[in-house]
């Protein structure tokens, strides 16, 4: 299948709520594992800046959604360990979604279409680290728009997701 | 036991989220979608961390200024309600609810608390008013 099949394979899923098989599922992930983190400039609002600030990071008035959601896992949350590269995370992200035990989601959240990936996390020995890693990835975009340590599916998946649906 | 500095995280990370509602819902319409998208992917971890704070208060795990300043947050997202449904996607109502089943020492108040009501909103509180 080629990229843009597979990314609407995935937008079929969560419109029909479909199971999808485990040949699809094994190109999805295959699919995601390569996609690189969302980069579109976005604005800093004040308080998010006012919080990366005090820790020592000044900030331009736009910075791209990786640099913000590297900047708070490694500087504010210490969910990734200090000295993490943004090409590190985006690395882990996508080692969590290649592993094994790796749990999959269709959803939407709020109209927009995404898959998400849980695992088990391999980035331990911080003081935020968490039993999972859960990385989101959007089909309509093609890229990967948050990447985080979580402790529990049930403070992931709330009443704000719809038409959630197992599919690994 | 959650550590102390993890729970003052996940209270800043909470201010961020409210106090920064105002100022993304006046800009949003002007914004790309994968702006939007972005704010939103933040947004979606630190529900997950109000969620978590509200766990902690019900199991009394919150000291009394955690406690404090977490009421002092709800208080502030409910005024924030109509700003929140624009940058953050959950309606007023799905608001109320979430901080209802994750725990909100709202619920140990007797005031009263302050809620900006989105216009398109009022036909469905005024069922609410009619029942």
């Amino acid at each position: 299948m080629s990229m843009t099949a597979i990314d609407d394979l995935i937008l079929k899923l969560i419109e029909t709520g479909r199971q999808a098989s485990a040949e699809e599922v094994a190109a999805i992930i295959a699919h995601v594992a390569q996609a690189p983190f969302a980069t579109y400039l976005a604005k800093v609002p004040n308080q998010l800046r006012r919080l990366l600030t005090g820790q020592g990071v000044e900030l331009p008035v736009r910075l791209s959604s990786l640099a913000v959601h590297w900047l708070k896992r490694v500087v504010e949350e210490e969910q990734w360990p200090a000295g993490t590269t943004d090409v590190q995370y985006v690395a882990d992200l996508q080692k969590a979604i290649l592993h094994p035990n790796v749990q999959i989601w269709s959803y939407h959240y709020y109209r927009q279409p995404f898959v998400g990936f849980l695992s088990p996390s391999h980035i331990q020995g911080v003081r935020g680290a968490r039993a999972f890693i859960f990385v989101a990835y959007s089909p309509l975009y093609g890229t990967i728009t948050t990447g985080y340590q979580a402790s529990d599916v049930d403070v992931i998946f709330t009443d704000d997701y719809t038409d959630v649906k197992q599919q690994r | 036991m959650q550590d102390t500095s993890q729970i003052a995280m996940y209270l800043r990370n909470y201010a961020v989220l409210v106090g920064d509602a105002a100022e993304l819902a006046g800009e949003w319409s002007a914004m790309a979608e994968q702006e939007q998208i972005h704010h939103r992917s933040l947004s979606m971890q630190i529900w997950g961390m109000r969620h978590t704070l509200g766990d902690l208060y019900r199991t009394n795990q919150l000291s009394p200024t955690q406690i404090q300043e977490l009421a002092h947050l709800d208080h502030a997202l409910l005024e924030q309600a109509a700003n929140i449904e624009i940058a953050y996607g959950p309606s007023i109502w799905q608001v109320v609810r979430n901080l209802l089943d994750w725990g909100t020492p709202l619920s140990e108040e007797r005031g009263s608390v302050q809620m900006a009501v989105p216009i398109g909103a009022l036909p469905e509180l005024a069922k609410h008013f009619a029942r």
